[in-house]
Parts: structure tokens; sequence; C-alpha cells
């Protein structure tokens, strides 16, 4: 029966990279294909974790982190300013690489191939998962009220946003901004729950996991990137026999979503609902049609 | 004159084809002004220069006697230019009504998105504002029954509504509009005509680029007429029609007065 076995560190792991895939999704959301979130993850979780061993305390080293994630990504949004699309995506990987390759090469100060364990972290778990929960709300209420239509607009016609006054440059250095701030501040909870960061949580392999979350519950909504951040964090505990071969089901995962449903399991479950329902209009409609012909006969 | 907009000397040259070739006119002071001449002549890219989607080779552009040339692109919508697409220009996968909140939230848009963030707890009836300018500019154009449809839903004459819609949400002071009954139907063409003259009369300045003559006869208080990126006559509509250099650019010097041939386009 540990099909289910949902404790808290597994919920606090799926709040995280929800965060994580969040950080991915909003500049996908916004047309801008960054993935520079993830690197964050790395700048936020390492700066968490060195500030609070030399003792600071905690809110303020999450903090600091989530400040120093937004920094950077700013400068990588000014840098990268005139590239788009495939190139754009590739400057970022390049960057979350480097920065992956500095942390393990930084020496004492970031523990190098190892990392930095032992963090003495002593928040427990809720308050993380509860800072998770409100930062999402908090995100998706800004899209949904404040700034989605431009949003929307600058994603599908630039040209006919600037001729509604959107300054586009900006929009997307905050777009930047903010995906950096998601991947650090969930980086930061990731030190926080597990009290530990290595080198690999920027590289390959976090970038395809967290491209997989993303497709696999489908960007184009909240609840899917959520949905699938949940499953890929959930579903490697429960199969760990699997092994070494997760890389291979990410690539099935992926490949098979991108061909079959390319809207993800969010899209998925919403055409299954509009099915049911209108299979059940169908059935309530039925007998009403036949009353009237009945009624036509006689 | 009291033209709110001007265009001096503006040459806009696209690899050795000058599409504008030192043009120099005024747009503004309530008036409807059309701009006429054969297919491109530069009518468009004048239109597209104006609303700095194009920019200048040389030249200037300037609005209230502030030069705006090389100013950013989002410039001119802030300025109060509100402008209409040859092609319509609907996000496809909005409802009509969104379409026309982002003409109508054109106050967000000037405040960037830091500034509409920190103001989060505004937002909603912010939000009530744009929706209610939305639909009252939704009832101008005569489509407040559409305001849950899709673009694509919608027959290409009433697209170009929502365009004209979205372009008046955003309460512009000058409306520029590149071939606004292209594709129309005949009462959809005297529909949008006498909302035209509606709005003229409410004082709000016009800037027409057509192919259907007889409208921009009967609309425009002025009439610039283009051919090879030049202007190559000005002034009132019936002038401008007398005019041979015009006969001959437009329709061939056959002798036959312009206003006779209002059915080229």
């Amino acid at each position: 029966m540990t099909f289910f076995n949902f404790d808290s560190s597994l919920i606090a792991s799926i709040v995280v990279y929800v965060l994580l895939a969040y950080s991915v999704q909003v500049p996908l959301r916004a047309g801008v294909f960054a993935l520079s979130g993830i690197g964050c993850f790395a700048i936020g979780g390492y700066t968490t974790a060195i500030l609070t061993i030399e003792g600071a305390p905690l809110v303020l080293a999450l903090v600091a982190g989530v400040l120093l994630s937004a920094g950077v990504s700013l400068l990588l949004a000014l840098v990268l300013v005139r590239l788009n699309s495939l190139y754009l995506a590739m400057a970022t990987v390049a960057f979350v690489v480097i920065i992956g390759v500095i942390a393990a090469n930084a020496g004492d100060l970031t523990g190098g191939a190892i990392g930095l364990f032992a963090v003495p972290v002593s928040l427990g778990l809720w308050p993380v998962e509860i800072l998770v929960v409100v930062v999402s709300l908090l995100l998706v209420a800004l899209e949904r009220y404040v700034s989605g239509r431009s949003i929307l607009v600058a994603r599908e016609d630039e040209e006919l946003a600037h001729s509604l006054g959107i300054n586009i440059a900006s929009q997307r250095r905050m777009v930047f901004v903010v995906s950096g701030m998601l991947g650090g501040l969930a980086g930061g909870c990731h030190v926080l729950t597990v009290a530990s960061i290595a080198p690999e949580t920027a590289g390959f392999s976090m970038i395809i996991l967290v491209l997989t979350m993303v497709i696999l519950g489908g960007f184009g909504t909240w609840a899917g990137a959520a949905l699938g951040a949940a499953i890929l964090t959930w579903l490697p505990l429960e199969l760990a026999s699997v092994g070494h071969w997760w890389p291979v089901i990410y690539g099935l995962v992926l490949t098979g979503m991108a061909v079959y449903a390319p809207a993800g399991l969010a899209g998925l479950l919403s055409r299954l609902f509009r099915g049911i329902r209108r299979t059940l209009l169908r059935r309530s409609n039925a007998p009403r049609t036949r009353e009237v012909s009945v009624g036509g006969d006689s | 004159m009291n033209h709110e907009l001007l265009v001096e000397d503006a040459l806009v040259d696209f690899g050795g084809v000058k599409a504008l070739n030192g043009v120099t006119l005024g747009f503004g002071g309530g008036q409807a002004c059309g701009v006429i001449g054969p297919n491109g002549s530069g009518k468009s890219t004048l239109l597209a220069a104006v609303s700095r989607l194009t920019d200048l080779s040389s030249g200037s552009l300037s609005w209230l006697g502030n030069e705006y040339t090389d100013a950013p692109r989002f410039v001119p919508a802030r300025l109060g230019i509100a402008r209409s697409f040859q092609t319509v220009r609907l996000v496809a996968s909005a409802t009509v009504l969104d379409n026309v909140m982002l003409g109508a939230s054109i106050d967000a848009a000037k405040r960037g998105p830091v500034g509409n963030w920190l103001r989060l707890s505004r937002a909603a009836a912010e939000e009530r504002e744009f929706r209610r300018r939305a639909r009252a500019a939704l009832e101008r154009v005569g489509l407040e029954d559409y305001e849950g449809a899709y673009p694509g839903s919608l027959p290409y004459g009433l697209q170009r509504r929502v365009e004209i819609a979205r372009a008046l949400a955003a309460d512009p002071k000058i409306l520029l509009l590149d071939e606004p009954v292209a594709g129309m139907i005949q009462e959809e063409r005297a529909d949008v005509l006498g909302l035209l003259k509606q709005l003229r009369s409410e004082g709000l300045s016009l800037v027409l680029v057509e192919h259907d003559l007889s409208m921009v006869y009967e609309l425009c208080d002025h009439v610039y007429v283009l051919n090879f990126g030049q202007l190559i006559a000005s002034g009132a509509p019936t002038e401008v029609a007398r005019s041979p250099e015009v006969r001959k650019a437009y329709i061939g010097d056959d002798g036959a007065p312009l206003a006779e041939q209002t059915e080229i386009a």
C-alpha cells in the first residue's frame, strides 16, 4: 500500500518542482524560449545554502538567493536582447550549463562536485510548502488579471503589440526576471527541504526533466504544468526499479506527447470532460426528441 | 491648417526601392484626410511610417511639435495615434471583447509590466473600466452582440469592424484606417461610412487610406494623392479630382472626370 504514500517531504519536493516548472512556463507562455530559470535554481539554491552555512538567518538567505537570481536574469536579458526562438533557447541552455560548471569548480565555496550538504535548515517543510503555493497563486493571478492579454498579443503578433502601445522589450525583461526569481526561489526552497544542493541541479538532465514536466502537463494552463511536475516528481520514487532508464522514459513521453497530445495532459483531460458532457447532453436530449416524433405521429 | 501630426520630407528606402520619396504633409485638426494613389504608390508605407512600424531613412515625424522620428515603436499608440491594418490583425485565440480590451487597456500599456504588477490591488477595478470602454466601442461599431465570439468565426467585414472598435477603445486623438471597407458588402460600407462621419463630427481626426474613391470624396475634407512614393496632389476632393496629374497617375489620362470613376476598387 505504498502507492499513494504522499508524505510531507514528497509534497515539499513536488511543490518545489512546480515552482521550477513555472520558471520555464512563464517565458514559454510569453513566446520567449528561455530556460535560464533552471540556472537560477542553482543560483538560488547555492546562495541560500552558502549563506545559511555562514550563519545567516534562513529567510534572509532565501531572499538573497531570489534577488541574486533576479539580478543575473536581468543581465542575461540585456545580453540576449536580440536573440529569439532556438538561438535564445541555446544561449540559455549554455547559461544553465555554465552555472553548473561554475558550481562544480568553485572549490570550498560550493563544495565542488559533491555540492553542499547538511545545511542547517530548521524551518520545517510546511512553511516552504505554503510559501510555494502562495507564490504560485500570486503568479497565476498576476497573469490572469494584470498581464495576460498583453503577454498573449506580444506572443502572437509583435507589431500589433507595438501598435497598441505595449513595450515588448520591457515586458521581455520582466519575463526573464520573473522566471529567474521563480527559479531562484525554487532552488532556495529545495535547499530548505532537503538540506543539500549539488551541481547537477544545473545541467542538461535538469533541463530535460523540467521541459518534460511542462510539456507532459501542457504549458497552455498553469494547472497542466503543475500536474506534470507532480507526476514526474512522484513517479520516479514509485518506480525506483526503472533505475537509469528514466531519461529514455522522458524521451518517449516527450515525443509521444508532442505527436499525440501537444496540449499536454491538461488538454487531454479537458477534451475528455468535453466529450463526457456532450455524451451526457445527447442522452438527456434523446428521449425528448422521441416524444416529439411520437406526438407528430398521433 | 492646424495639423497635430506632421510628416516632413519622409523617405523610406527599401534597399533601393523608394516606397516614400520626400513626402511632406500633415494630418489632424479634426479633419478627415484621405490618402489615395495607385497600388504601390506608398500609401500603406506612409501609415506604417507614421505609426513607427517602419523606420524613416530620412525626414522627420512630429506630434504636437514634438519629434518622434526615432522613438520606440510603442510610442505613437501612447501619443494617441491609433490604427487599423490593411489585412485584419486580431488575436485569434482571444474573444472579440478581449481583442477590443487590448485597445482599451492603453493606460495599462503605458504603465508597463512593473507598474501594473505594483498596483495589483486596483487591477480588478481597472479591468472593469477597460471592459466598459471596450463594450462602448463595440456598441459604436454595432458589434455588441458578438463580444463572446472568436474573430475567426466572424465574416471578414465584421472582423474589420472589430479592428476599428479596438482602435476606438483606446480613445485616440487621431485614427489611421488602412482600407477599412475592403472586402465589405455595400450595406456594411454604408454602415462604416456612417460611423466614420459620426466620429469626424465628434472632432476625431481621421486618416483614410482607401481605394474606394466615392468613400474618400464623401468623407474627406482633404485628399493627398501619392504616386511612386511622391505627393503629386493635395487639396479638397473636388480640386484633386480635377487635377490632370492625378488623372494621369491614377486612371490614365482619358479625359473622364475622376469623380465618375468611382468603381475602380
